[in-house]
């Protein structure tokens, strides 16, 4: 049986002031002056990846990217349908509104060119972005996986969380040797018993996951 | 680990059911036209692909076409009662007409732009667990790799992959406002071409390991011999003009799947925007190089307009049923072959006939995402 063991964390958690502050001096990408909250969120994340050392630049481009958001880019969905309503129709607010376009950004900004998968759906997306990110490891697809999930303020996201902080968290995992010890995903499945929003629930499954030392794939079934 | 179709089912703009699909592509029928006035969130005149049996707004359309879709597939893969299922489904924008009809009266939302098929399925599979992957374009093939891996890594024995994406009046005014719309149909590799014509409907297959559909003596439909990804790296909203993602794609699948003979035919992405139909020539001519001009190439968007999220699945079905059957669909629209393109063989005018061992499918998304699917005929 193979095992994983996560590598290394990271969570940001921003105001929509202060992300775009952090953005401008942290990332400061011209390419990317006008791309909007999700793609700056994710942007900072993986730029705090590599300041951190969690992860070289070489070894970023080489990984696989696994990313869910629960809802997508509403605010980008939101701008755009603003627009039409005014017949100003602005295609960059189209072309974000893409649950991708945060993963493209990632895949542009660092030479990115193996898998980036952006996963969307429920509140447990992130546990599937693990699930996936370990899956991409046991196929062979990827030595290298960062997963995570995001979360940003809109006005229909507020149905569901009412909180403006702008929420990424990461994670590296990576294959150990056989023989370590394993955290089973059969506990953390997704149809299990939490009830938090993506981002909290992804972080305490790697809390407990970090404190076991690796991930084992028994769970996957 | 082999892994195999065993069922298909599709819901495009030219009627419900594979065989409304087969029916179009042998005898080269589009279900593309103008809107007219049954759709008030689309101008009369925009050109789409509408699966206009289905006008019931009192569910999320992409729900009624996914349920159509996945029962036709497991009546064609003959499966009763189902006690659990591990489903990969591929949309680009969701239940995007529920979301935009409350938004625009002001209604709180409180379903969930993904949560697709999911009531449908619940009622029909014992044990359902549905992932949603948007990678724009290509997001229902990207499902079709994480299923097929999946059940290579001996996770599942079966699983099911979908595709669906519904033409609402925010994806038109988006497209158009990218200026991406074809002027009237689209016309792939045509010197003249001007654009893409949306479609919308759902794509259902059913991937089983060779020992499952053994055990129960499924019917063999195709063999799900390789995936490839790439992204390209290379810019935010264009697709990378030399095609290096989208031919290490097509290297990584051609290499999962051990293929070593000339594929029997290919079918494009082939949106007709001037852009993907450069790229996507260059991406084959990378790999293939002067073999290229002895390859069959299709593309099936004339027929069922660029279903978006669901492209990937429904032109896997498409490329199933021409390997079955015996042929390649013409290219509608394409009456004069781009110069730079003069050495492709193009299927035009009429569909070509012969005995095709593989397919591959081809597709690519908005913000650089490409994937490459090959197939190879089963034998029973």
């Amino acid at each position: 049986m193979t095992s994983f063991r996560v590598h290394g964390t990271l969570m940001v958690d921003e105001s929509l002031d202060d992300l775009a502050l952090a953005y401008k001096h942290e990332v400061g990408w011209a390419q990317g002056f006008r791309i909007n909250i999700d793609t700056r969120l994710m942007l900072l994340g993986v730029q705090r990846l590599l300041t951190s050392k969690l992860v070289s630049e070489p070894e970023l481009r080489q990984s696989a990217l696994v990313v869910g958001c629960r809802l997508g880019a509403m605010d980008s969905y939101e701008a755009f349908e603003a627009s039409l309503a005014t017949n100003q129709a602005t295609p960059l607010a189209f072309a974000y509104a893409l649950p991708s376009m945060p993963l493209a950004g990632v895949s542009v900004r660092h030479g990115m060119r193996g898998m980036t998968y952006t996963l969307t759906g429920q509140k447990d997306v992130g546990l599937r972005a693990l699930r996936q990110g370990v899956g991409l490891l046991v196929s062979g697809r990827a030595d290298r996986a960062i997963i995570g999930c995001w979360e940003t303020p809109s006005r229909t996201a507020q149905y569901f969380n009412p909180s403006t902080r702008c929420r990424l968290l990461l994670a590296i995992i990576e294959p150990v040797k056989a023989g370590a010890s394993f955290f089973s995903l059969a506990n953390i499945a997704p149809g299990g018993s939490f009830d938090a929003d993506c981002v909290a629930m992804l972080a305490t499954c790697l809390c407990e996951t970090d404190s076991l030392g690796s991930i084992g794939t028994t769970g996957c079934a | 680990m082999r892994v195999f179709v065993t069922g298909i089912g599709a819901v495009s703009c030219v009627g419900m059911g594979v065989a409304s699909l087969e029916t179009a592509m042998r005898t080269g029928i589009s279900g593309v036209a103008e809107a007219g006035d049954d759709y008030p969130d689309l101008s009369p005149q925009a050109v789409v692909g509408m699966v206009r049996t289905i006008k019931n707004d009192a569910v999320p359309r992409a729900d009624t076409f996914l349920a159509l879709a996945i029962e036709e597939a497991f009546s064609s893969a003959m499966l009763g009662a189902i006690p659990q299922l591990p489903v990969y489904l591929g949309s680009a924008h969701g239940h995007l007409d529920v979301w935009q009809r409350k938004f625009r009266n002001g209604l709180p939302y409180s379903g969930s732009m993904w949560r697709l098929a999911q009531d449908f399925l619940e009622q029909r599979v014992g044990s359902v667990d549905v992932t949603v992957v948007s990678t724009a374009c290509t997001a229902s093939s990207v499902a079709f790799g994480l299923a097929l891996d999946a059940l290579r890594t001996g996770q599942c024995g079966m699983a099911l992959v979908c595709g669906v994406e519904s033409v609402t009046g925010f994806l038109h005014a988006g497209f158009a406002s990218l200026r991406s719309l074809a002027v009237g149909n689209c016309r792939p590799f045509d010197r003249d071409r001007t654009g893409l014509v949306l479609g919308e409907g759902a794509a259902a297959i059913v991937l089983e390991t060779e020992a499952h559909a053994a055990q129960r003596g499924a019917n063999l439909l195709a063999e799900a011999a390789g995936f490839g990804f790439c992204a390209d790296g290379v810019h935010l909203t264009a697709p990378d003009p030399t095609g290096g993602g989208a031919s290490t794609a097509l290297r990584r699948a051609i290499d999962d799947a051990q293929l070593d003979e000339i594929p029997g035919f290919i079918n494009t992405h082939g949106t007709g925007t001037l852009l993907n139909d450069r790229m996507e020539c260059l991406a084959l001519k990378r790999v293939f190089g002067q073999t290229i001009s002895t390859m069959p190439l299709t593309s099936t968007k004339p027929i069922t307009g660029h279903m978006c999220g669901a492209a990937g699945a429904i032109e896997i079905v498409n490329s199933i049923i021409g390997m079955q059957n015996g042929f390649v669909p013409q290219i509608l629209g394409l009456r004069n072959q781009d110069k730079d393109f003069a050495d492709f063989d193009f299927v035009r005018d009429e569909l070509r006939t012969g005995d095709f061992q593989s397919a591959i499918s081809m597709n690519s998304g908005f913000g650089g995402t490409n994937t490459a699917v090959i197939l190879k005929r089963a034998y029973p």
